[in-house]
């Protein structure tokens, strides 16, 4: 009896360490799994949010077209008015309206500074660049 | 144990159907967001976004350095949704908003508003009663106005149902300045035609490509943000050979000769003679293209080209060039200007005052018609013929506008008698100022038929990328070099004591021209009272900044090319020089010229 209870006990252990190690490895291939998973879904998730982000900032620089937009309707308006505003007519027009006591200048009053620019400023390190101003007064500069 | 068992099964099984159901979730998931991503998001947005059409921007026009001549002014079309626009309340305070703002009637904007549904007719005759989506309240809304108002009801929550359509208005910043030249454009079925001048002439390459875009918009229909914008095209940029300032000056100077003279019309040509570029043109009346109620055909028609007059007198020295090109006569010769009177073929030719024994730069200076005839006499029908053909009389300019008339010279074979005595003095011949202007030029320029320039370049506003339009190469008319001198030489006489044109003389400067008094063609003979009067000249004389033509159509009181035409002729032509900073030959000259006005 004794001998048969050893024999069962035997038996069952040797069972239960054969299903304890089933159920062990079940366990890690579950672990597994179930890291997998949780890689797959954060995978899935930044995915989705990488998306929505994506969305997001489309949206951002469609509004920013559309204000870009805007601000050259602005530009527009703003270049025609100023065109409008430096006609000869309208200059004229004003310069009757405030009585301005202006004439044009005689010939020998204009002076003609030509300006050569022989070196663009970028090239001498920052420095100003070399201006070159010839003075063109022509026959006689003492008048009026 | 078997309970436990059970249980552990039951909790693996739990566990797998977990992991089934996150697999699938997952998996869902993926093909939600990831495979179908763009399908179903593009389905979503069709639900919150709209389609609207749109263009470019029309090309605009600018002046030889760059000043804006035509551009598009920003504007908004203001629309309403009646059936999204609220109750009767909001319908009420939008009105009032809209009403105070836009000059309209707001009882009017408000009867628009509260009618929130119309009647419809269907196929089968019966009468449906559907909601009213669309009403116009204001058309080209400026755009600092529209932005105001979109602000005013955005703030009181009144935006519902009101849209501002965007649009660009063509605009010509400078009025009348150029306008006839500029043309205009009229809006039919919200196409954009252009009816006149370079907007026509150029509108396949000013004209911009169509777009369609996409915005989300709000449940209200408010557009939120513009989504995807199809790429366009707008159209080039057109750079003319005008100079504005010259052109203001010779579109003042023309007001003022209307003002004193009265003419029917009247019209001003400044061209450089080497290159053949424009550099101003006006003629008058003209009209203001953004106020339309100025625009009468004659106002807008472009006479320059498309009228044509017999240009008198100011065709002698062309007709005499031909005689000195080819050694017939030249400035000394003696011609018998039969004391002012004359019988050829059996018709009398007579000159304005009498003269006698005179040479040819007398006969130039006193525009002497007898001396004239008799001269083209000497050439023959053929060599005259040929010499007005080679200064460009009867045929197109190269200007690029329509419709440019050729004017009229006709083959020898097809004159009478008395042809050869008044083709030469500008009678039976007609020509339109833009062709008479060239034909001075080849006098100005050493005898080469220079092609009109009026565009100098095109400019893609997308690239950057400029084209510049070529210069074509001038005919050669004089044979013997020597002619331009001694054509210049007899023409500055005109302006000097003696000369027909003392008026056109500017003081320092040298001017070379020649006057033009013709009668007009009434039909079946000449007028008696009604006359063309013109002044044809360059200045400096000896080294020419540009060739000016001026001509009056029917001036009141006096009717004498010199008298009307050469004051003109010589502020523009002042004014230019100064403007130009050309030296004046005389350096003292300008300063006591000042004194005798002071």
């Amino acid at each position: 009896m004794n001998l048969q209870t050893r024999e069962n006990h035997r038996r069952k252990t040797v069972r239960s360490s054969r299903s304890q190690r089933k159920a062990f490895g079940f366990s890690k291939a579950l672990l597994h799994m179930l890291i997998l998973g949780v890689i797959l879904f954060a995978l899935v998730t930044m995915r989705i949010s990488l998306a929505d982000q994506t969305a997001k900032d489309n949206r951002i620089a469609a509004s920013l077209k559309s204000q870009i937009h805007q601000y050259e309707r602005e530009l527009e308006h703003l270049k025609l008015k100023r065109e409008a505003l430096t006609s000869w007519t309208h200059v004229r027009a004003k310069i009757k309206q405030y009585n301005l006591a202006l004439s044009a200048p005689e010939p020998l009053q204009v002076m003609q500074v030509v300006i050569d620019r022989r070196s663009n400023p970028a090239d001498v390190g920052g420095a100003s660049g070399q201006l070159l101003a010839s003075q063109t007064w022509r026959s006689g500069s003492d008048t009026q | 144990m078997i309970r436990n068992n059970t249980l552990a099964v039951r909790i693996k099984f739990l566990l797998i159907l977990i992991i089934l159901l996150f697999f699938a979730v997952a998996g869902r998931l993926y093909i939600v967001q990831i495979e179908r991503h763009d399908e179903l998001f593009n389905k979503a947005r069709e639900q919150y976004t709209s389609t609207r059409k749109t263009s470019g921007k029309r090309g605009e026009i600018y002046d030889y350095s760059g000043n804006l001549l035509v551009g598009n002014i920003p504007c908004s079309t203001i629309e309403a949704d009646p059936y999204a626009c609220g109750n009767e309340e909001q319908c009420r305070q939008t009105s009032l908003i809209l009403g105070k703002y836009l000059n309209i009637p707001s009882e009017k904007i408000y009867s628009d508003l509260i009618q929130k549904t119309r009647e419809r007719k269907r196929s089968d005759g019966t009468v449906e009663t559907v909601p009213r989506r669309y009403a116009l309240i204001a058309r080209d809304v400026p755009l600092p106005k529209s932005e105001m108002l979109k602000k005013m009801l955005r703030e009181q929550n009144l935006i519902r149902g009101i849209s501002f359509k965007e649009h660009s208005q063509r605009f010509y910043p400078k009025n009348e300045l150029l306008a006839n030249i500029l043309g205009f454009t009229n809006i039919e079925r919200d196409q954009l035609i252009a009816q006149l001048g370079i907007e026509k002439f150029f509108n396949k390459v000013i004209s911009p490509s169509d777009s369609v875009y996409q915005y989300e918009r709000s449940r209200d229909g408010v557009p939120l943000a513009v989504q995807h914008r199809q790429s366009v095209n707008d159209g080039v940029n057109i750079y003319l050979t005008i100079q504005e300032p010259i052109q203001s000056i010779l579109e003042e100077e023309l007001d003022k000769l209307m003002a004193e003279w009265q003419p029917q019309a009247a019209y001003a040509i400044m061209v450089n003679p080497r290159n053949g570029n424009i550099m101003a043109i006006a003629q008058r009346p003209t009209f203001n293209p953004n106020d339309r109620s100025t625009m009468t055909s004659d106002a807008y028609r472009m006479r320059f080209i498309s009228d044509t007059l017999e240009p008198g007198s100011t065709m002698k020295p062309i007709s005499i060039s031909g005689a000195i090109d080819r050694h017939i006569v030249n400035p000394q010769t003696m011609i018998d200007c039969e004391k002012g009177i004359w019988f050829y073929c059996g018709k009398s030719l007579s000159d304005t005052s009498p003269h006698g024994m005179m040479n040819v730069a007398g006969i130039v200076q006193k525009s002497s018609n007898i001396g004239t005839a008799k001269i083209a006499l000497m050439m023959g029908p053929q060599l005259l013929y040929d010499t007005l053909r080679a200064f460009g009389f009867g045929q197109r300019t190269g200007i690029p506008l329509q419709p440019e008339t050729i004017g009229r010279l006709i083959s020898p074979k097809n004159w009478d008698g008395l042809s050869i005595t008044r083709f030469p003095m500008g009678y039976g011949v007609s020509c339109s100022p833009v062709q008479l202007a060239r034909a001075y030029c080849a006098l100005a320029n050493g005898g080469r038929l220079v092609s009109l320039r009026l565009v100098d370049r095109v400019e893609n506003p997308d690239t950057g990328i400029t084209v510049k339009y070529p210069v074509r190469e001038a005919h050669k008319i004089y044979r013997d070099p020597a002619t331009h001198r001694k054509m210049i030489e007899m023409m500055k006489l005109v302006t000097r004591q003696g000369g027909t044109a003392r008026q056109a003389a500017i003081p320092g400067y040298e001017v070379a021209g020649k006057t033009g008094t013709s009668r007009k063609w009434e039909g079946k003979h000449y007028s008696n009272t009604r006359y063309f009067a013109s002044f044809a000249g360059f200045a400096p004389a000896d080294n020419p900044e540009f060739v000016l033509v001026v001509i009056a159509d029917e001036p009141q009181k006096r009717h004498y090319g010199g008298v009307v035409t050469g004051p003109a002729f010589k502020n523009i032509a002042e004014r230019t020089l100064r403007y130009l900073n050309i030296q004046p030959t005389d350096p003292h000259m300008p300063s006591s010229s000042i004194r005798e006005r002071r």
